[in-house]
């Protein structure tokens, strides 16, 4: 039995390593190509394997040293930047240390003084024994860089690949605490995702992205095609870890939102609402314009800058002489209007943001046409406002704002087309296009949306 | 033999159908184009003497509705007739004579105005027809053009 039971444990432990091995190809295979570009920065931990000592059964004990040897290679070799340094590489060491696993009980001073003679960042001692059919196995972990015993584990279960996998973990664990120590970890998160990354000038991969690095100081670009790149510096020591969330900005938002004061978007407006024109004229018979105003500005610190749109739709009348007699016939026009302009306002008085008293100016196009049963023109024209506009606030909530608009000023609305109609005894009369100025005195009141910007 | 005497007897019908046709000579007036396209329709006739006619016709309601009497064919362009000048006699709603749908001669006047009484037409060939306009001075309704013949 007990001859048998060497040979099973080599099978498995084979197995083992193996499957190890073969973890060991995948990993390389699938690790992002940044790991490849950062090797120049890596810094190696340089990791001792104690020579392996066992108690009980020698014979048997002398066939386990290389499988449990092996093991340990192939788990420190899965963990990047980490190199496992054979004790023959130190013979003075083995001559220092007859039984390693006095390291366990040294000093602390000690052992950061064995790293400075040797330059090993940490040892890996492993003994067992066997007790009839049970195992016994001790796992010593040192870490000379902080002169701390970092792991001391017995283990005492049946021999198999449950205790074998509980040894990997714990010696993979060992090596990637020790590693971590010396190295700094930089996370890269941003919005939008798949944003590429830069460290130090050289691309990294792109968004999400975790770099381990060493210790240093480090500038990271963060970039995407059309949105304003994100810049920043840090000075990075030892198991420091950086996350950075980095927000891209469009170069339009970019352009306002990160700008400096002077230049930048305070506040979003959208306003819609009614404007009245006393247009008093004759030819055609338009007395009174109604129309509908939508206003959409950005507030750039003092200044508000935007668009505005106006549209309206109306009837005018001429009376005509007729064989009846004078102003017996009736010409109807069916018009529409619409105007785009730019407009700006700025603010004479201001109560905090619950009461402004701006003036305002506006200056565009106007399209218009004139339409009657035979025919129909149109036109485009300039138009302009000039006004004074008083604003309320109604609600605030947040960031989000209602406000009521008030506005008295004058108002040119281009050159209006119409059709001059004569009466005729014998069938249609002939219709001249004739255009005409139109302007007045203009009031008018509406329903201001503001978003105001998060430094309010 | 008998689809020879078939054939004949189809040909002696389109024949004669052919010749009634002809012996009526007008021509239908339901295929007559109105003055003004798009307008709705006068139905007029004339009554009395051939020299001095009276017009009647269903009455339109409009307040512009003019009746003329053209000594040539009535020509129209977009819904403007051109030859006004070829008007001898004309009635209007303006003139303030006669009521609209039944006139008389006398109601009229000459053309180019006139206050005097209208002449009596002279013998020769007439054309005239109604027609209706609205406030806006489109024509809303018209009637086909008619022939009057003064012996």
């Amino acid at each position: 039995m007990k001859k048998l039971f060497p040979s099973l444990m080599s099978c498995i432990i084979s197995a083992v390593v193996a499957q190890a091995a073969w973890a060991d190809e995948t990993f390389e295979k699938h690790q992002p190509a940044m790991d490849a570009r950062t090797a120049a920065d890596e810094q190696v931990v340089e990791i001792l394997l104690a020579p392996l000592g066992a108690e009980g059964q020698e014979g048997e004990s002398r066939g386990l040293i290389p499988m449990v040897t092996r093991l340990v290679q192939n788990t420190l070799s899965r963990v990047p930047a980490v190199k496992l340094t054979p004790p023959g590489k130190l013979p003075e060491l083995d001559k220092r240390f007859v039984d390693f696993s006095a390291l366990a009980s040294m000093e602390r001073l000690a052992l950061i003084d064995l790293k400075n003679q040797t330059g090993l960042d940490g040892v890996i001692f492993v003994s067992w024994r066997w007790e009839e059919a049970s195992f016994e196995l001790a796992l010593g972990l040192v870490d000379l860089r902080n002169g701390r015993v970092h792991l001391s584990r017995k283990f005492s279960e049946p021999f198999g690949a449950v205790l074998l996998s509980h040894i990997e973990e714990a010696i993979e664990g060992f090596a990637i605490s020790i590693r971590r120590s010396i190295r700094v970890t930089i996370q890269v998160t941003s919005e939008p995702e798949g944003c590429e990354v830069f460290v130090n000038d050289q691309p990294v991969g792109k968004t999400p992205q975790t770099v381990e690095l060493r210790t240093g100081t480090y500038r990271l670009r963060v970039e995407h095609e059309g949105y304003r790149p994100h810049l920043s510096t840090h000075d990075l020591s030892d198991g420091d870890r950086l996350e950075l969330h980095a927000v891209l900005q469009n170069p339009l938002a970019a352009r306002f939102l990160n700008a400096p004061p002077g230049l930048r978007v305070d506040s979003r407006e959208l306003s819609a609402g009614y404007r009245y024109v006393f247009v008093n004229s004759d030819e055609p018979a338009w007395r009174h314009g109604h129309s509908l105003l939508l206003d959409g500005t950005l507030r750039i610190n003092d200044w508000q800058a935007g668009l505005r749109f106006g549209f309206s739709a109306f009837e005018s009348h001429q009376r005509l002489d007729t064989f009846l007699g004078q102003n017996e016939g009736d010409f109807v026009l069916q018009h529409n209007l619409i105007q785009l302009m730019a407009l700006c306002l700025y603010p004479v008085w201001e109560k905090y943001s619950f009461a402004h008293l701006k003036l305002g100016a506006a200056a565009g196009l106007a399209w218009s046409s004139a339409k009657s049963a035979a025919r129909s023109t149109d036109k485009w024209t300039g138009a302009a406002d000039l006004f004074a506009q008083a604003e309320v606030r109604l609600l605030r909530s947040g960031n989000f704002g209602i406000d009521l608009l008030l506005s008295l000023g004058f108002s040119y609305l281009g050159e209006l087309p119409y059709l001059e109609k004569t009466f005729s005894l014998f069938g249609e009369g002939e219709e001249r296009v004739r255009n005409r100025h139109m302007f007045g005195p203009t009031g008018s009141a509406a329903l201001q949306f503001k978003w105001y910007n998060d430094i309010f | 033999m008998p689809r020879l005497l078939i054939v004949a007897c189809a040909s002696l019908w389109i024949l004669a159908a052919c010749g009634a046709e002809g012996e009526n000579g007008n021509p239908d007036p339901t295929y007559q184009n109105q003055l003004f396209s798009g307008t709705a329709r006068i139905n007029a006739a004339k009554d009395g003497s051939s020299y001095q006619p009276g017009f009647s016709w269903i009455a339109t309601g409009y307040r512009h509705v003019v009746c003329a009497v053209f000594k040539s064919p009535i020509h129209v362009k977009e819904n403007q007739i051109t030859n006004s000048d070829d008007v001898v006699w004309i009635w209007h709603t303006g003139l303030g004579t006669g009521r609209e749908g039944n006139i008389r001669y006398s109601d009229g006047r000459p053309h180019p105005a006139s206050s005097d009484a209208p002449a009596p037409l002279q013998d020769g060939v007439y054309y005239w027809g109604v027609w209706a306009l609205n406030d806006a001075g489109h024509a809303v309704a018209s009637s086909v053009e008619y022939t009057l013949n003064v012996p």
